[in-house]
């Protein structure tokens, strides 16, 4: 772990163009988004490495489990604390009674947009030094 | 394009629950018992209907034979009364007058049945040895009046036609002394008219063949006198006229062969007691048995009566039956057939049921596979859509001027606006069009908080009624929109002041109007936005063509732009046609 105070934020992304993107985005915002896993299996070895503070998980992922199984796993290892945001094409509604049963989850809708996914971070965050 | 769950129903037929309760595998055996219960009724009906016609026929052929017997006897007493009629006309009736008279009447033929009609005549005491005498000569030396003995009269049958071996065993007899044909000469002679006797067995009868029998009289009175009174009738009579009977011979002669449906038998007096049994057309019927149709009736011979007691049963009024039996065995017959064809129709139909079902869910599974098909690939377009906002997202990081900046800024709105028309279209999975309130509603959101002004300061309205735009008319309304609103939030507040921006989208008569109003500084004086050249500006004018709208703008309180277009409606394929 760092010694800075930056939160580690966990990209889960199979669109390596989009992953990149957010991780570049998330480091402007003062985050450090240390690593970036593009299926279930990458994001647990990814937090085993290093535990992360907050997740974004696209819901369909590389391989057979999808986002919301791989959100439960990481916060059943590490916690409901671990915070989880969904980035994904769907809308929280359209996956159903599914998504309710992660902890304190916050949908994000692609297209993602900076100005959008920054006021997301500082809600999950808020005392987070957010200025780009 | 119809949700695969919701497939149109089929037309309304008014008379679809007839075709539907008679393809149901149930109804044929619901058809079968009932006409199998209408077949009973209708022979219990008819059975019921033919026993009481039987029953009708045979009181109907009792009343014959009561008639037949009344009749029969009237005709013998006539006959009896020409008898008395040739008495009367003459003082003294031959033997061969008696004779001719009654071969004249030919009754063998005519009336059989007929033991013989003779003339007895009243003998006084005094007379008797004289009488007896005459008669011996006139050819018969062993006359003798039988039975023999001393009496106040005799009475003696002087005539018996025809004289033949058998009522030759008469001749002579008395019949007055014998109790039961003495009553009914006496009442003869008494009343002056017919009278029958009670049963005997006649004196003609041999060892052979022994019926009972039984005698009519008629009084002939001496024409001088006077008949007023019983006394004076009582001193007139010279004789009497009479026939006698057997029964077995003269129902024969009444009946001939008829009435054998029938078992009677024939009493003399008021009851049916077997003592004063005169006739039975059957010998071998026992008249105390049960009998399943019985009937009693009483006729009038001659002042005496008779009882008639009748016996059948239907089967032997009408040995057919035929009608009850045609009803239950063509009645049933059709009951089977019905219960083929129907049962055959429902099978037929659950066959075809079967192989719609089949084809209906095959063509439900293709529909939802085209459905999984077409959000799937709203997805990868919109995911596709996202990696270009990324690229230029990743573009915007490099340190370019500002003017590149704002132009890629612009250029990732506008792949936005796009993306979320196909975001729209996945949540409905209906290709055909989108409520377009939705998503402006979603649009605006988004741009607002792409503008790097703080949201909270510029307030979002919305004056929208749900409309429906094909696919091929909201992106560019969508496009258009995106200027509009990120115009809005870039020139309306320069000053960071904030205020309200309102979103109007109303459909009327076909026409579709869309506008923004905001409360900010309005357009530059001078501005025209057909002719400024901005790419944004030139992108609304080049897009409103392509929908044939009309773009008006007006800058009264803060800036207002509207577009008015025909609403295009692509008819879906599952509607049913106008």
């Amino acid at each position: 772990m760092s010694g800075d105070a930056k939160p580690a934020v966990l990209v889960v992304e199979d669109e390596r163009v989009v992953a990149w993107d957010l991780r570049e985005m998330i480091n402007g915002f003062g985050f450090d988004c240390y690593a970036i896993a593009t299926s279930a299996q990458e994001a647990l070895r990814a937090a085993e490495t290093r535990r992360p503070d907050l997740v974004l998980m696209d819901i369909r992922l590389k391989g057979p489990v999808d986002g919301i199984e791989t959100a439960k796993m990481l916060q059943e290892k590490y916690g409901g604390q671990l915070r989880i945001i969904f980035i994904s094409a769907h809308s929280q509604s359209d996956m159903g009674p599914r998504a309710e049963s992660v902890t304190g989850a916050v949908w994000l809708r692609k297209p993602i947009r900076a100005p959008m996914l920054r006021k997301t971070l500082a809600y999950v965050f808020p005392t987070s030094e957010t200025a780009g | 394009m119809a949700r695969a769950d919701s497939l149109p129903p089929p037309p309304r037929e008014p008379w679809a629950w007839i075709r539907k309760v008679l393809h149901h595998h149930l109804t044929a055996w619901v058809i079968l018992v009932l006409s199998i219960g209408i077949t009973a009724l209708a022979w219990y009906i008819s059975d019921r209907a033919q026993t009481k016609l039987l029953h009708e026929r045979f009181v109907f052929r009792t009343t014959e034979v009561d008639t037949a017997i009344v009749q029969r006897m009237n005709h013998y007493e006539l006959l009896l009364r020409g008898g008395v009629a040739l008495f009367g006309a003459s003082t003294e009736v031959t033997r061969e007058e008696w004779k001719a008279y009654i071969e004249a009447l030919n009754f063998a033929q005519q009336y059989p049945g007929i033991q013989g009609v003779g003339y007895s005549r009243l003998i006084p005491r005094q007379d008797l040895e004289r009488h007896q005498q005459t008669i011996r000569a006139e050819g018969f030396p062993n006359y003798a009046i039988a039975p023999a003995g001393d009496r106040d009269e005799y009475h003696s049958i002087v005539y018996l036609e025809p004289f033949d071996a058998r009522n030759q065993r008469a001749f002579g007899f008395d019949m007055h002394s014998e109790p039961t044909r003495r009553a009914a000469m006496d009442l003869a002679r008494d009343t002056g008219g017919t009278s029958v006797s009670g049963v005997v067995t006649l004196k003609q009868e041999t060892d052979q063949d022994v019926q009972k029998g039984f005698l009519m009289y008629l009084p002939v009175f001496s024409p001088d006198l006077p008949l007023n009174t019983v006394e004076e009738r009582r001193k007139a009579l010279r004789g009497f006229v009479y026939a006698a009977f057997r029964g077995k011979d003269l129902m024969g002669g009444i009946f001939g062969g008829r009435f054998t449906d029938l078992d009677y038998w024939i009493f003399d007096g008021e009851t049916d007691d077997p003592r004063a049994l005169l006739f039975q057309n059957h010998p071998e019927a026992d008249l105390h048995a049960e009998h399943e149709l019985s009937w009693l009736s009483r006729v009038d011979v001659a002042g005496r009566t008779w009882t008639v007691r009748f016996a059948s049963t239907p089967t032997r009024l009408d040995q057919s039956r035929a009608q009850p039996l045609y009803i239950a065995f063509g009645g049933l017959l059709i009951d089977l057939l019905l219960f083929a064809i129907v049962g055959s129709l429902a099978r037929t139909q659950e066959r075809a049921v079967r192989m719609a079902n089949a084809m209906t869910g095959e063509l439900r599974r293709s529909l939802k596979e085209k459905d999984v098909l077409l959000q799937e690939v709203h997805h990868r377009v919109k995911n596709n859509l996202q990696v270009v906002s990324s690229l230029i997202s990743l573009q915007l990081r490099k340190p370019e001027n500002e003017r590149a900046r704002n132009a890629l800024e612009e250029c990732q709105g506008r792949v936005l606006a796009i993306a979320l028309i196909h975001e729209k279209l996945c949540e409905v999975s209906d290709v055909a069009g989108l409520q377009f309130a939705d998503y402006i509603r979603d649009l605006a959101t988004s741009v607002a908080n792409a503008t790097e002004t703080p949201a909270s300061h510029v307030q979002l309205e919305f004056a929208m009624k749900p409309v429906v735009l094909d696919v091929d008319q909201a992106i560019p309304c969508g496009l258009i929109l995106q200027e509009l609103l990120s115009n809005v939030f870039k020139h309306a507040y320069p000053d960071h002041e904030g205020g309200t921006v309102t979103v109007e989208l109303e459909e009327a008569g076909g026409v579709v109007t869309l506008a923004v109003q905001d409360d900010g500084v309005g357009f530059p004086t001078s501005f025209d936005p057909m002719t400024a050249p901005s790419l944004g500006l030139r992108l609304i004018r080049l897009l409103s063509e392509q929908l044939d709208a009309e773009v008006r703008t007006s800058s009264e309180h803060g800036a207002r732009t509207a577009i008015r277009f025909p609403q295009r409606v692509r008819p879906s394929p599952g509607a049913s046609p106008p």
